[in-house]
């Protein structure tokens, strides 16, 4: 069952998906080239971002500063990582997604 | 990245600035580094314009998106944990070193408890009259007289200017006189002598806001033979039944008075002060008599609102110039705003004039701010000499990542944190000391933290200010120190933080050195005008009042005062030698060649020359008997000023014919020069006459059983006098009064200076303490090397003692300048002496060296082991 306020939108499951797929390597930029690289569109850094953040303030991501490289002028990369709680809210999307396949009659295809 | 790295190229600043400020710092940095990167790639694809615009519009969309819910998280945390953090750290600073910051805390509470009783003071200066609805516009009338031989600016006027003013100006909405004055009251058995009593126009109560408890002012003086109450002597007279409609009995007629109305106390903050106003109808044809002549009366305007003053006071001249054009030359008549009175009045002279001096307002404000400032400068002085031992801590933190400000705000919250308690500790003070400070002014100063917001807000504001002030210095200087030079080894204190100590303490000491030589000089004016010859023999001097039926039985009275071998003689005068202020008009010659003269004259009776021991210098004293005009004319005594005046030596006055007043007679005898007003004034020209108008009786007894003496004249008064209350005074105390707000003033710089020097003492200790304990291993070391401890005492204090010494050589002009423009206002002084300034300088050297050898000698008796064991 998911409570209130864990909703998770559409564009936050990719994220996290995308998190869970590039593992040790997940920051903004990967994230963003591995999203559109794999989906075929374009993703605002900013939005991003945000959503990353969000994901993370809901406790879903964890994130933590790694080091600092020339490209980056100095600056550190934030690398996240799917919590344990985050992965039990993408089994619930997933789950409840099935349900609903599963509950759909064989004539809804049919045209 | 898969090519080799390319050279790297970087967004504009500013961009990434808008991205600081508008996220946090915090926040930034990641993101920052992934739109850099993004930055890269753009650049090496299409080119650094693209990039830029992309890197835009990156910006924007991140701006967008985010706001506060995500520093948020982060932040909150920080602060609270961060500030508990700091709390502690401050308080086992504060532990650390007990005695430099109980030093530091009594420092700065003496400061802020001094100054904010000297802000109480001011507060309650300033808001002299300002009870009255109508403050604004109300205004005094003052009487300028700039003619040649006579200049002076009095508070009295003549009767004719009030109705006048109401008649003439349509500015003018309301005009009272008042005419001030005593006399005995009785009421049934209750019999009192009323000093407070003040006739009044009917109109007082609407252009005077006084607060009503029986009775309807707007009637209560329209009637001739009605007076109104304040409620303490409503009871004195009447106890708890209510006054109005019954009668008082006033004057030595005993004339039926009736009570109309009581109105409350008066509050402390009037100039006006009085018991009983009396309607101005009830006074007799002289007063009611609009003319120009005779000021005796106080005038006060109320205009229109927005009306404006100096208008007035050119109508006024004009109307004068008109009706009284040989009255009005030399003369001008001046508005002064009711709110200026109590300050502003110096210059004035007359009687209600004004007991407070704008002068002491501003002086005792300076001094205020001057010992706060000290107070401020101990802690600046302290904090930064401590900096060596915080120092380490500084650079840790900063190697650990805390930023320039946030030090800075470390340091200043530790500021804060000792203010606050300062600032409590001061509250404690003040109130301690709020009685004493009371009786120090002789104000009513009240103090209220709830009713009174304004004084609240003063309170946390001198607070905070103090915090600001005394603590930046040492937070600026903590917050930049650099982390390398810290933990690389020794650091030392910058030589530049040295010098600005010593300036400070120089500042400190100057500071306490001017203040206690005002205080000498101020005590040797004080005594020095105690001790001067007045011209009459002030000691052992009893002033007793007279009325008008005493005055008939005088030579009985006098004779019978004189029967006890005690009492010397006694004479009978107007007024109080030492405060003669009646104006007359004196006039020499007949007719077209009379000459017109301004002086001070009063009604003497002929054993006043000898009960005051004055000196006639040529002619005789008076001989005729009391109340009886010789067939020649009246006969006058001038003084030496007078003679001048009309340009005569004292042997040729003898005999001239002048008319005083409508007085004709002719000059009896020449006396020498006594003081009619205090030692601010010039003697003055001073015409004596003889006439029944007396209200003092003076004796002299001698100075051995004045107790028997008192007896006597008591027993005496009971014979002859007891329709009055018995009341006496000594002559020589009357004349103490004069100089009541020097001897105030004395009293405040003699405290103050002590405050003064305690403080800059406070913070030498401290200076002191630390400069031992930096130069520790130096002392060791030399003890080591044989040196003895006087030596070693020595060496330690002279740098200390040097500062006081320049100090001194800066205090001492700027003392002297100050004191001889004080003394300026008397017109026989004391000079202000070479020995005064060595004396007051040797003083703070002497203080300062006994604050310094507590600690020198402490250090040069140390163990030199302890210090050196460790090398």
């Amino acid at each position: 069952m998911q409570q209130k306020g864990t909703y998770l939108g559409e564009f936050e499951e990719i994220v996290m998906l995308t998190v869970g797929i590039l593992q040790e390597d997940a920051y903004g930029v990967s994230v963003k080239k591995e999203i559109e690289s794999r989906l075929n569109r374009s993703v605002s850094i900013g939005a991003l971002h945000a959503a990353l953040r969000r994901l993370e303030g809901k406790g879903y991501l964890h994130s933590q500063l790694g080091e600092a490289t020339a490209s980056r002028g100095g600056k550190r990369k934030r690398y996240f990582t799917v919590t344990v709680y985050g992965y039990r809210a993408l089994q619930t999307v997933k789950n409840t997604r099935n349900q609903l396949w599963a509950d759909m009659p064989p004539l809804a295809f049919d045209y | 990245m898969s090519q080799s790295p390319p050279p790297y190229k970087r967004p504009p600043r500013w961009l990434d600035h808008i991205l600081i400020v508008g996220l946090g710092r915090d926040v930034a940095e990641d993101v920052l580094g992934d739109l850099h990167e993004l930055y890269q790639e753009r650049a090496a694809q299409s080119g650094e314009w693209k990039a830029r615009l992309l890197y835009l519009g990156s910006l924007l969309s991140l701006l967008r998106l985010f706001r506060l819910p995500y520093s948020f998280p982060f932040s909150a945390q920080i602060h609270t944990a961060m500030l508990r953090h700091y709390f502690t750290i401050a308080f086992r600073n504060i532990l650390k070193h007990k005695s430099v910051s109980l030093i530091n805390l009594m420092g700065l509470a003496i400061g802020l408890a001094s100054c904010l009783l000297i802000l109480s003071y001011v507060r309650h200066e300033q808001a002299y009259d300002a009870f009255h609805e109508n403050a604004d516009e109300i205004f005094r009338v003052t009487y300028n007289i700039h003619m040649e031989d006579f200049n002076e600016h009095i508070i009295v006027t003549p009767s004719i200017l009030a109705p006048m003013a109401r008649r003439e100006f349509p500015e003018v909405e309301n005009a009272v006189r008042l005419f001030a004055s005593t006399a005995v009251v009785r009421q049934g058995e209750q019999v009192f002598q009323e000093d407070d009593l003040l006739y009044a126009d009917s109109t007082f109560f609407d252009l005077f806001s006084f607060d009503v408890t029986r009775g309807n002012l707007s009637e209560a003086l329209r009637r001739p033979q009605t007076m109104v109450l304040t409620a303490s002597t409503a009871r004195k007279y009447f106890e708890s039944e209510n006054p109005v409609g019954k009668t008082l009995l006033m004057g030595s007629n005993e004339t039926p008075y009736e009570v109309t109305a009581v109105i409350k106390d008066i509050p402390k903050t009037s100039h006006l002060k009085f018991e009983i106003v009396v309607s101005y109808a009830s006074l007799g044809e002289w007063a009611q008599r609009e003319q120009f002549g005779s000021a005796n009366y106080y005038t006060y305007l109320q205009l229109t609102p927005g009306a404006s003053a100096v208008a007035v006071e050119q109508k006024i001249a004009e109307v004068v110039q008109r009706d009284a054009p040989d009255f009005a030359a030399g003369i001008s008549f001046e508005l002064q705003a009711l709110k200026d009175i109590h300050l502003r009045s110096t210059h004035l002279t007359g009687g209600l004039a004004g007991s407070g001096d704008i002068i002491y307002i501003y002086l005792f404000s300076a001094i205020g701010l001057l010992i706060l400032l000290i107070a401020c400068i101990n802690y600046m002085n302290l904090s930064t000499a401590r900096s060596v031992d915080r120092a380490k801590e500084v650079g840790l933190r900063k190697v650990v990542g805390a930023g320039y400000l946030q030090l800075f705000w470390q340091f200043m919250g530790e500021a804060f944190l000792i203010c606050m308690t300062a600032l409590g500790l001061a509250l404690v003070m003040v109130q301690l000391a709020l009685p004493w400070f009371r009786s120090l002014t002789h104000r009513a100063i009240e103090v209220s933290y709830v009713s009174d917001l304004g004084w609240t807000g003063i309170l946390l504001g001198t607070g905070l200010l103090v915090a600001l002030l005394a603590g930046s210095y040492p937070a600026l200087v903590l917050a930049r120190l650099k982390p390398i030079q810290v933990l690389r080894g020794k650091y030392k204190n910058s030589v530049g933080g040295a010098w600005l100590r010593k300036g400070l303490v120089v500042f400190q000491f100057s500071i306490s050195i001017i203040l206690i030589i005002a205080t000498l000089v101020i005590k040797q004016q004080l005594d020095f005008i105690s001790d001067k010859k007045l011209g009459y023999d002030k000691e052992h001097l009893i002033v007793l009042p007279v009325d008008g039926k005493m005055v008939s039985k005088l030579s009985s009275i006098k004779g019978a005062l004189k029967s006890h071998p005690k009492v010397f003689s006694a004479a009978a005068c107007t007024e109080v030698p030492h405060q003669i202020e009646g104006g007359y008009n004196l006039m020499v010659g007949w007719g077209e060649d009379a000459e017109d003269k301004l002086v001070t004259a009063m009604a003497i009776d002929p054993d006043f020359v000898k009960t005051m021991r004055i000196q006639l210098l040529e002619g005789s004293d008076f001989t005729s008997r009391e109340g009886e005009i010789p067939d020649e004319g009246y006969e006058f005594l001038l003084n030496e000023q007078a003679v001048a005046l009309m340009g005569w030596t004292p042997m040729e006055a003898i005999g001239k014919r002048i008319n005083l007043n409508g007085r004709k007679g002719f000059i009896k005898g020449v006396v020498k020069n006594f003081h009619t007003a205090s030692l601010h004034h010039e003697i003055g020209p001073l015409v004596l006459f003889s006439e029944l108008t007396y209200r003092h009786l003076l004796v002299r007894v001698a100075p051995d059983d004045l107790k028997g003496s008192l007896a006597h004249i008591e027993s005496v008064w009971g014979e002859w006098m007891a329709h009055r209350p018995y009341e006496y005074s000594f002559l020589d105390e009357q004349f103490a009064q004069l100089y009541r707000e020097e001897q105030q003033i004395g009293k405040v710089f003699a405290i103050f200076s002590g405050l003064a020097i305690l403080i800059a003492c406070l913070g030498l200790f401290g200076l002191a303490s630390f400069t031992t304990v930096q130069r520790a291993k130096e002392i060791g070391i030399r003890k080591v090397l044989g040196a003895t401890v006087p030596g070693l005492v020595r060496l330690l204090s002279i740098d200390f003692l040097r500062l006081v010494g320049i100090s001194f050589v800066l205090a001492g002009p700027i003392a002297w300048l100050l004191m001889n423009r004080w003394l300026e206002t008397f017109i026989y002084k004391v000079n202000v002496g070479v020995g005064t300034l060595l004396l007051a300088g040797g003083t703070a050297l002497l203080i300062a060296w006994l604050t310094l050898s507590y600690q020198a000698i402490r250090a040069a008796m140390m163990d030199p082991v302890n210090v050196l064991k460790d090398e």
